[in-house]
């Protein structure tokens, strides 16, 4: 999850009257985490959730959690919006690119800190990472307003065209930025089109910026800059318009104030930006009373949603208009609505209640069966092991477990971290043996079972199995040890005998292994292990063991139903 | 690691009796006995263990047995092994440097100079002057001005030679056995070099004590009529009347047994499925593997969103490719699909939902089960692998388990998913707990649990829940609110365990299985 440093003296200064380690134990009632308290710098570390960029600065979180605290409630006051008078004209030859442009003006007296510069940026570099799905959604550029001359131009120009990009002091063309340059490495491939790119200009041809990748060095933001102009591109409307309304919002609360801008689209037309319209979503009182287990009051109601900085309207026929900022991309619907009513209520003010309606409850019969296998193999002197279902191809080769010609049956894991997770396992075997390697140094005689699900293909799906491997490890260790333990866990389980043809596998040391037939149905096999795989496996002891399908024997049992008679 | 558990436990027990353990002797303390009888003086321990046909160990064992019921006594002596040196006996004779000297001086060459450069001392004035000094301490030689003259003593030799001539017969001399005059040769010898060669040795020597030779006397008589144990036999014959019976070391700690065991993990999931059971959840089982459309499109996750990623999840693929048709919930994927493009404002891709991945949650096969049943009222659980393709560190495993329950009725509350949540931690003996909000893209609203670890002294965040989406249920089929409550079942493991590395968990370090306490409450 991303995280905001939050200034410890910035919450002394807002919220006087609040020691901060009360503070600390009421953020996390708005949903974020405090990672880290960072004294020494004087620094909160806060967690925030992806369904809220909003709190993707340290003015969001305080502006949430005055809202928790009873400081300041309801929709977050913004000074009114004028227009600016400016205009951004779009080339329809951008439908298949990046067609969508939004943005907005803001002016203030004061120049900007480093503090804020250094906050704006962590806050769109969050943005980016987010809502923008590391800049494909959208994407968004902050400028120098007063460098600028309007109405402004977004195109698709050519490759060629040269500009000075931000931090350089040569022009390069733009096929340079995205093949020479780290930033143009990390995002040219949103640039689908081969011969030319998005490229935002102002009326005198400078290149304001080629998004999402770069901006131009003409327009460059610093600590002399008073007026901003920030505009957002974007493949998906709805993130870029949800990106300007968060930045709006940050932007309000830095003191700015906010002037609109006509953007001529062919796509949408004449857009008034920025549209921070507010959502609103309608949800039924008793509704919200009935999942939350309360009887609140329509007033306790519109209480609570104005401590989460909405506004809440009831009229006479039971529902709750809830009035969200725009910024609010998690609400849809009335569900979401009940959800701030459960945070400005408090969840810690929920008590605990007990559903009262009786169920009997359950183990499932598969593991009643395991239960039993379990127990009997304890009996025996077995300890049991868990090992992963994901193995290296290079423990099943060392096996000989698995026949070359039925690699196709194999299942592959996609772009593993780790190059020990390869495949999923179509036996036990390979990691109960891989164990007894890496035991060597214990007390013998090692008897050892796993219960595990194993897996190959059938056609164009998995096909999942649980299985059973039982295995002894001594200097003496041979096939009538295993099969005495085979026969009496059948005997012992299911009062059931095992047949055991003669069978011939790489595996097992040939004459000393066989299959196991259920009902005569094949269910499994047994045997030495061969002494090419024990020093495959830097053994130096013998191995005997078996393997059982669980399922097949659940089936072949008829065990998947509880029957008393 | 159980021997040290057993020694630091006898010092609160009853301490054996020592008078009633001595009455009887083990036939190697027997046999050793036997032998020391028999002789009046120390015998070594190397032909102690000759005599009495014992190995060393035994001999050993035995030898501390007799001397903690002081028995017999023990000399433990070292000594020196003195021989002449390899470089002394390069000359037939063995002659010292000062007898050297004087066959020199002898032979007419009397004048000091001469006496240094000649071929015995080839001008190595510390070896020549070394012999000088010797010499005149022998009283053999006197020198004048610059001349050597021998005095009548030289005929004599000296006590260094004669100790060296005895060497010389008898190869070998034990320094303790020197006296006399030859002791002061050897002290004198010693220091110089060359001459002797020595060689430190120590012997361990027993003999039977004396004072307690009536007792032994009897204790082998009596052992006669001691049995070292019961055997058939005895029984059977009825010999066991006319017998006593040895008293055995009733405190010595003895290996472990090899034994039989569930693995601790598996034992701990049982035991939570028995809490949940209790608290009536039915168990549900499904498969690992889950198409991406019930893994993520069903819960409302964005086919874009970040959790879908190669780098995040594991997608499985086969020789001939894996894919589901999603044939049999085709009418559910309509409804999903549209539910994903109103909301999420993008063109939703049927071929992406088809692909195949290692469950990233066990929250599918809930789902599954909701879609397949369409209960109005329903409590069931599951704990099952789930797979993140991350990379494997102290606390994040690629392979893990997940717990996880759902409650569904048309009076299920958020209340209640609060109070399910704190009996279930109650039970497994976790008091303090809060919730805090959260984030999930299919619940909402959303709560984590936070419980308190008395011994570390801090909050840890458990188990996540929240009431599942309309936009999850409506297109299964599910009328009635979904409470729903899971997460990560190591975590809790590790907590259970008082583990550090969550890695361990998966190890199957023999030893570590073993030693995981059976009864854990």
């Amino acid at each position: 999850m991303p995280v905001v440093n939050v200034r410890i003296s910035s919450l002394t200064r807002h919220f006087p009257r609040s020691s901060i380690e009360k503070l600390t134990e009421d953020i996390p009632f708005l949903g974020l985490d405090i990672e880290a308290i960072d004294e020494r710098n004087g620094i909160i570390k806060i967690e925030f959730n992806p369904n809220r960029p909003d709190y993707a600065s340290e003015n969001g979180i305080i502006r949430g959690l005055k809202g928790i605290l009873g400081e300041e409630l309801g929709l977050p006051r913004i000074r009114e919006i004028r227009s600016s008078g400016d205009s951004i004209f779009v080339d329809k030859n951008l439908a298949d690119s990046r067609p969508m442009i939004y943005g907005l003006v803001a002016k203030r007296n004061v120049h900007l800190d480093d503090v804020e510069l250094t906050q704006l940026i962590a806050m769109q570099e969050d943005l980016h990472n987010g809502l923008g799905r590391r800049r494909k959604k959208s994407s968004i550029g902050i400028h120098n307003y007063d460098a600028l001359t309007f109405p402004l131009h977004y195109v698709l120009a050519p490759r060629t065209r040269k500009f000075f990009p931000l931090d350089s002091q040569v022009e390069l063309t733009v096929e340079q930025i995205l093949c020479d340059t780290n930033i143009g490495r990390s995002y040219g491939h949103l640039i689908s089109d081969r011969e030319s790119a998005p490229v935002l200009k102002d009326d005198s041809d400078f290149v304001v910026s080629v998004p999402p990748i770069i901006n131009g060095a003409k327009t460059r933001v610093d600590t002399d800059t008073r007026n901003l102009f920030v505009e957002v591109t974007g493949t998906n409307s709805k993130s870029a318009r949800e990106m300007l309304s968060i930045f709006s919002y940050e932007l309000a609360d830095m003191g700015f104030d906010l002037f609109s801008l006509d953007i001529h689209s062919p796509f949408e037309g004449v857009v008034v930006s920025p549209n921070l319209e507010p959502i609103t979503i309608e949800a039924e009182i008793d509704q919200i009373n009935k999942l939350l287990g309360l009887c609140l009051t329509p007033g306790k109601v519109i209480e609570s949603l104005r401590k989460c900085r909405c506004d809440g309207i009831v009229n006479n026929t039971g529902f709750v208009k809830c009035i969200a900022p725009s910024y609010r991309i998690d609400m849809f619907e009335a569900n979401d609505v009940l959800e701030e009513v459960a945070i400005g209520y408090g969840i810690n003010n929920l008590q605990p209640d007990t559903p009262s309606e009786y169920f009997g409850g359950k183990k499932n019969i598969q593991s009643l069966v395991f239960d039993k296998i379990s127990e009997v193999l304890v009996g025996l002197g077995f300890l049991e092991i868990v090992n992963p279902s994901i193995i290296s191809k290079r423990i099943l080769d060392d096996a000989l477990v698995h026949a070359k010609d039925s690699n196709a049956e194999l299942i592959w894991l996609g772009d593993s971290k780790n190059s020990e997770f390869e495949i999923l396992r179509p036996s036990l075997i390979p990691s109960m043996i891989n164990t007894l390697s890496i035991n060597i140094h214990e007390k013998y005689p090692q008897k050892l079972f796993e219960i595990g699900k194993i897996f190959r293909t059938e056609a164009n799906s998995v096909r999942e199995n649980w299985s059973l491997c039982v295995s002894i490890a001594h200097d003496n260790t041979d096939y009538s040890e295993i099969k005495s333990k085979l026969e009496s866990v059948f005997r012992y389980c299911f009062d059931l005998p095992v047949s055991t043809p003669r069978d011939r596998t790489q595996f097992y040391l040939d004459g000393h292994s066989a299959q196991i037939l259920l009902t005569s149905k094949r269910i499994g096999h047994i045997g030495e292990v061969h002494p090419q795989v024990l020093e495959n496996f830097n053994m130096k002891t013998l191995v005997s063991l078996f393997e059982i399908d669980i399922s097949r024997v659940i089936q072949i049992l008829g065990l998947n139903e509880r029957r008393f008679f | 690691m159980h021997k040290d558990d057993l020694e630091d436990g006898k010092s609160n027990e009853v301490r054996n009796d020592k008078n009633h353990s001595i009455s009887s002797l083990h036939p190697i303390e027997k046999r050793i006995l036997l032998i020391l009888k028999e002789k009046t003086d120390w015998i070594s321990e190397i032909n102690l263990a000759n005599d009495s046909g014992l190995t060393l160990d035994q001999l050993r064992r035995g030898i501390e047995w007799l001397r903690y019921k002081n028995l017999i006594q023990i000399s433990n002596s070292s000594d020196t092994k003195v021989s002449l040196h390899s470089q002394m006996l390069e000359n037939s004779e063995c002659l010292l440097p000062e007898r050297k000297l004087v066959n020199i001086v002898k032979d007419g060459k009397n004048k000091l100079t001469d006496v240094i450069k000649s071929e015995t001392f080839q001008n190595n004035e510390k070896e020549a002057y070394g012999a000088i000094r010797h010499s005149k301490n022998n009283n053999w030689i006197i020198i004048e001005k610059d001349k050597v003259r021998v005095l009548p003593g030289a005929e004599l030799p000296s006590r260094a030679e004669n100790l060296i001539k005895r060497l010389k017969t008898e190869k070998f001399i034990h320094a303790s056995s020197l006296s006399g005059e030859d002791k002061i040769a050897y002290d004198d010898l010693v220091r110089r070099t060359n001459i002797l060669t020595i060689e430190k040795q120590s012997e361990k020597k027993y003999r039977l004590l004396k004072e307690n030779a009536e007792q032994i006397n009897e204790m082998l008589h009596a052992s006669l009529k001691f049995a070292r144990k019961l055997d058939k036999e005895m029984l059977t014959s009825h010999e066991w009347k006319k017998l006593n019976f040895e008293q055995l070391d009733v405190e010595a700690p003895l290996p472990l047994s090899n034994f039989g065991k569930k693995n601790p993990l598996i034992d701990f999931i049982d035991e939570v499925k028995e809490i949940l059971t209790s608290m009536g959840f039915s168990e549900i089982e499904g498969n690992l593997s889950q198409t991406s459309f019930w893994n993520f499109d069903a819960l409302f996750i964005p086919q874009d969103h970040s959790a879908r990623e190669m780098q995040d999840t594991f997608y499985l693929s086969s020789k001939s490719g894996l894919y589901s048709t999603l044939e049999p919930e085709s009418k559910l994927v309509d409804v999903v699909s549209e539910i994903h493009e109103s909301n999420w404002n993008y063109k939703w891709n049927i071929k992406d939902a088809k692909t195949i991945v290692l469950r990233t949650h066990t929250t599918p096969v809930t789902l599954q089960h909701l879609w397949e049943k369409s209960p109005d009222k329903e409590k069931v659980f599951l704990v099952g692998r789930v797979f993140r393709n991350e990379k494997v560190t102290f606390k994040h495993l690629v392979e893990f388990h997940q717990v996880e329950g759902i409650y569904t009725s048309s009076n299920a509350t958020l209340r209640q998913l609060i109070g399910i949540q704190g009996e279930f931690y109650s039970r497994l003996g976790i008091k303090k707990i809060k919730f805090w909000p959260t984030f999930f893209p299919y619940t909402e609203p959303s709560l984590q649990s936070m419980v308190y670890n008395e011994k570390l002294n801090k909050w840890i965040e458990l188990f996540g829940m929240g009431i599942f989406r309309t936009e999850v249920t409506k297109p299964l089929g599910i009328k009635n609110p979904v409470l729903a409550w899971g997460g990560g079942f190591e975590r809790l493991a590790m907590l259970r365990f008082g583990l550090d590395d969550i890695r361990e968990l998966y190890s199957n370090n023999l030893s570590w299985l073993k030693s995981v306490p059976k009864c854990q409450l």
